[in-house]
This record gives C-alpha cells, sequence and structure tokens, in this order.
C-alpha cells in the first residue's frame, strides 16, 4: 500500500456523500428561490451553481480551507481562522449553516479517530464558542490535514462536497432530475477545474447576492425542507 | 473488531435517547404529549426533539402545549428526507440532543421524534439507545403483516389509536395478536392517546423506564 493510494481512499470516503454532516438538510438559499419561482429548471439551476454557488466557494471558503489546512492541526491557529471566518460571514443564515455542518462533521471525525478532530471540538465546545467557531472550511482543513491529504485534495473535496450537497438539495425540491442532475455535473465540471487550478484569492470575500439574500429572505413562518 | 463505543471520544453517559418513529398520522406527537405527565409525575426530566418534514408543526405544539418548558423543544430540520436525518446521516439530531443535554444538565431522557415516515423507517443506534415504531389501526388492518424494517426492528411496536377500530371496520385485538406473531415475541403494546379513556400510555412508559432508565417499575 502506498500513502497516496491510502490517501485516495481516505479522499473518497470523507467526500462520499454518504459522509454525515447533516449537509442534506441545507440548501444555499435554493428553496427560498425555488419557492419564488427565481429557480424553476435545470437550466436555473446550473446558473444559480456556475453563478453563486461555486464562485462564493473559490473566493470565501477556499482560502479559510487552505488556512486551516495549512495550520497542521495547531489549535490556536485554527480558532483564529475561525474567527476571521466569523467575522467576514455576513449572511448570518449561511453562517449559522457552515457551523452546523462544521461541527457535525467534526463530531463525526472525532468519534471515528481522524487525528486532531477531538481536541480541536474540546477547544471549541465551551457555550461562549459555540455561536462563532466550527465553520465547514475550516473542519475541512484541519480533517484533510488529520488524514494526511493533499491541500489540492482537501480542496477538491471541499468543492465536490458543496457542488453536491446543492445539486442534491435542487433534485429534493423537484427542480432537477436526478439524470439532468449528473448532466448538470458534468456540465460544471470544467468550472470545477478552473477553480481548483487557479491560485486561491490572498484575502477571502465573497459576492453572491442572489444566493446570500434568498437564504437569508426564508421566511422560518411557512413550510420549509430546508434549513437555508 | 472495535465497536463505535469504544472508538475514542465517545460521548460519557448522558441522558437515555429514545426515538419515537412511524408513519404521517400515526399519532407520535399525541404519544408524546400522553407520556410527558407520566415521566413528570415520576420525576423524569425530559427533553424532546422533533423532526418535521416541512414545518416546526410538532415543535411548536408541543411548546405551547404547556406539559413541557418550550426551550426543552427543539426542531431539526429533515431536509425532505425523514429516513436520513435519523439514520444515514443523524449527525444534525445527535448535535440537537447534545445542545439541550448541555444547556440542560439534569436531563433523564431525550424524547426523538422522527417525522412522518413509511414502514421502511429505522434509527440509527449512533441516535437513539431504544426506539418505538408507532402504527395505528386507522391504517390498515394489514399493516402488521406488510412488516417493513420499522415494524420488525423497533425495541417496541405501538398499535395507536384502538378506540378507532370500529369506525374504521378492523378488529384491534386481531392487529395486536399479528403483531406479535410476526415479531415473534418482542414487545407490541396498543393504546389511545386521546379521549376520556387514555390506554396503554402508563405502559409504554414503564418499558422505557425499564429498558433505558433501569428504574424499577412494577410489573
Amino acid at each position: 500500500m502506498t500513502g497516496e493510494t491510502y490517501a485516495l481512499i481516505r479522499l473518497l470516503q470523507v467526500s462520499d456523500s454518504a459522509f454525515p454532516s447533516g449537509a442534506f438538510a441545507f440548501s444555499s438559499g435554493l428553496e427560498t428561490l425555488v419557492n419564488e419561482g427565481r429557480a424553476r429548471n435545470a437550466a436555473d439551476i446550473r446558473a444559480v451553481l456556475t453563478g453563486q454557488i461555486l464562485p462564493r466557494w473559490a473566493s470565501f471558503d477556499r482560502p479559510f480551507l487552505q488556512a486551516a489546512h495549512a495550520a497542521g492541526g495547531d489549535i490556536a491557529r485554527l480558532a483564529g481562522i475561525d474567527a476571521r471566518c466569523h467575522a467576514q460571514n455576513s449572511a448570518d443564515r449561511l453562517a449559522e449553516a457552515a457551523r452546523r455542518i462544521g461541527r457535525s462533521l467534526l463530531s463525526v471525525h472525532a468519534r471515528i479517530g481522524t487525528p486532531g478532530a477531538a481536541e480541536y471540538r474540546a477547544a471549541i465546545n465551551a457555550p461562549r464558542l459555540r455561536e462563532m467557531t466550527g465553520y465547514e472550511p475550516v473542519v475541512q482543513g484541519l480533517v484533510g490535514s488529520g488524514l494526511g491529504l493533499s491541500v489540492a485534495q482537501t480542496e477538491l473535496s471541499g468543492l465536490h462536497t458543496v457542488t453536491m450537497g446543492f445539486v442534491s438539495a435542487a433534485v429534493r425540491l423537484g427542480r432537477l432530475g436526478a439524470i439532468e442532475a449528473q448532466a448538470l455535473l458534468a456540465a460544471a465540471s470544467a468550472q470545477m477545474a478552473e477553480i481548483l487550478e487557479t491560485p486561491a484569492p490572498a484575502h477571502p470575500g465573497a459576492f453572491s447576492p442572489f444566493a446570500e439574500i434568498a437564504a437569508l429572505r426564508r421566511n422560518t413562518a411557512h413550510a420549509s425542507l430546508f434549513a437555508t | 473488531m472495535t465497536r463505535i463505543s469504544e472508538m475514542p471520544d465517545s460521548p460519557a453517559p448522558g441522558p437515555a435517547r429514545v426515538g419515537i418513529g412511524g408513519p404521517v398520522g400515526s399519532g407520535k406527537t399525541a404519544l408524546i404529549e400522553a407520556l410527558i405527565p407520566i415521566f413528570v409525575e415520576r420525576g423524569v426530566e425530559l427533553a424532546v426533539v422533533t423532526n418535521d418534514l416541512v414545518t416546526k408543526e410538532d415543535a411548536r405544539r408541543l411548546q405551547a402545549g404547556g406539559l413541557i418548558d418550550p426551550r426543552r423543544v427543539v426542531a431539526v430540520e429533515a431536509g425532505a428526507c425523514p429516513h436520513t436525518v435519523i439514520r444515514e446521516d443523524p449527525t444534525l439530531n445527535i448535535a440537537a440532543a447534545d445542545d439541550l443535554e448541555a444547556r440542560f444538565p439534569g436531563l433523564d431522557l431525550i424524547l426523538i421524534e422522527s417525522g412522518g415516515d413509511n414502514l421502511a423507517s429505522t434509527f440509527s443506534l449512533d441516535l437513539v439507545d431504544w426506539w418505538m415504531f408507532v402504527i395505528d389501526v386507522g391504517q390498515g388492518d394489514d399493516i402488521p403483516r406488510k412488516r417493513g424494517p420499522g415494524i420488525m426492528l423497533c425495541d417496541l411496536l405501538v398499535v395507536n389509536k384502538l378506540d378507532l377500530a370500529p369506525h374504521v371496520f378492523v378488529d384491534a385485538q386481531a392487529i395486536l395478536a399479528e403483531a406479535r406473531e410476526v415479531r415473534a415475541g418482542t414487545p407490541v403494546i396498543g393504546c389511545r392517546c386521546k379521549g376520556a379513556q387514555i390506554e396503554g400510555v402508563a405502559e409504554i412508559a414503564d418499558a422505557i423506564m425499564r429498558a433505558v432508565l433501569f428504574r424499577q417499575v412494577a410489573a
């Protein structure tokens, strides 16, 4: 067994939609867009994915993921990255979603013994930290480092996860067929590759107002399938 | 083989977590409403997690009912996947239960109500220590023999709304007998949770207390 093969097997495991993280309960604002008639079909879903979801991950989540990977399990550095992610996350519903997913992910990795996960989970478990730490890209970076994945592999996993989560939500919202979803993923692959092959921005920032405002506009008084 | 319970970071023993699953409208929330006063009377500190499919109706109903401190009831969105949130990926429910446990350190019991589902619904034992499945006589007298993982694998099968049997032209006792037969002797309790004549609910509370709270209950 080579280290590279082992890393690939772990990469597939943690990137699989069967890996529990709670991400299936979030739609990144898509449910509101569907309910308001702004996302009606596969073309609309593709436009949101390629124009909002992927760019937001590339410019916002990715730099935090990279920094967390580079922290190599250093809890103080990770907490600092989490604090910056919290400060810069201007869409509170998306921030809460990222924390809930990140904390779920961290909990699962702590239970299965991924190096560094239990230590960081214990460090951010204090009540005063629960609303400001445990962001998904930070946890993904920590986990990738702990599993011995390269930063490129960890980024690939992070981008795959957010893309699959969004497309899966679109299927369950009835605006995308299961086979259409695979065609959409194939069509989005080139953009995903381009994102991963382009250096990440030095400073995180996001501009995806269509999806962000939709997530903020979600009306909790009405019926909803998803938490965002 | 390493068991999950022996893996690093296994949670310390805390309140028992009991799942309540079953089809839409079978009376899961009504059963919880009937169980709460019994547990309160018996001094059991209780909290509830609900998993509505689309709304937070069940959580709001329990919060507004005056039976339990509303802060002890939380809702988890099921993302259109009532199976997933209790079985394949129960992490959001685990997080909700962990949060209740942290906010109310004296808890003895957390009831986790699934969203209305079908007969294939089962709970992950990562999430609960013990679970029951609620069907009702109004769904038809063939439900037990349709088996399904929910009916066959639960720790306790509850057959609810016994009083409705004559009105939907089924024999409640025959349903209970068939349920006991298909479950090969594993527990089945018939009940009615509403109305002037409550039946079977205290026995369900007894079963929970024996199974997961390890308390002596009179036979």
